[in-house]
């Protein structure tokens, strides 16, 4: 892992176009803004992991009998 | 074009009802082109089928039916990505899940993360509600009945 030290109002860039640049750093917590391209999504990695692994057991869950499903109110 | 599909064998899809999801989803990132195809049984429902890998299908349904007051906030980078012009022009959904067969249990539908679909230009996307308080589980149809929800919470 590449390690790099910043102070507050720096930034890094990865590759061209990928921009994470240090707001703030108060209480044990890094505020950090990101720059990405729009076809890039940025997430926080447990939320992320989560989703991801909500849409695989989704997915997962074979054939399904839709017959019986209820309908809203 | 035909497809194969996890559970309609090998159906007819017109061009113009494919939708891009330019990210995929997560877990999915490579599956960029999808499809709906409805429910026969129950028209509250429709699954969300990968045009490229037939056993990749989520059931998806309408949020607001079983939760009126579910917010969504669309963030300008996926405004842009989805090419949105008219508001009206785009659909909620999430992702499903149903208790296993011959399992007792609720059916929960992912409203942490609701699918979001432009049909003015056929884009999709999955939204993360980060920050939002919504559940990857949250059970369908007690939502409905408002329990266990805090009013003007989440």
């Amino acid at each position: 892992m590449l390690v790099l030290s910043r102070r507050p109002g720096e930034s890094i860039i990865i590759g061209d176009n990928v921009e994470v640049k240090v707001l703030a750093w108060k209480d044990g917590q890094v505020s950090l803004g990101i720059t990405a391209p729009i076809g890039l999504s940025v997430h926080r990695r447990e939320v992320y992991e989560t989703v991801l692994a909500e849409n695989l057991a989704a997915v997962r869950q074979g054939r399904v009998d839709l017959s019986s499903l209820p309908k809203p109110r | 074009m035909k497809y194969a599909t996890a559970h309609f064998g090998e159906v007819e899809v017109e061009p113009n009802r494919i939708i891009k999801f330019p990210r995929g989803l997560p877990g999915f990132n490579e599956l960029k082109e999808f499809f709906l195809l409805p429910v026969p049984e129950n028209d509250y429902f429709a699954w969300l089928q990968s045009a490229s890998i037939a056993e990749v299908a989520f059931l998806l349904t309408n949020p607001f039916l079983f939760y009126p007051d579910y917010k969504v906030r669309l963030p300008l980078a996926e405004r842009q990505l989805l090419q949105v012009k008219k508001a009206e022009e785009i659909t909620v959904h999430v992702i499903v899940r149903l208790p296993s067969t011959g399992q007792e249990g609720q059916i929960t539908a992912n409203f942490l993360a609701p699918v979001v679909i432009n049909s003015g230009t056929q884009r999709g996307c999955q939204l993360l509600l980060e920050d939002s308080g919504y559940l990857v589980r949250e059970p369908l149809f007690k939502v409905s009945a408002g329990v266990d929800r805090e009013k003007g919470g989440r």
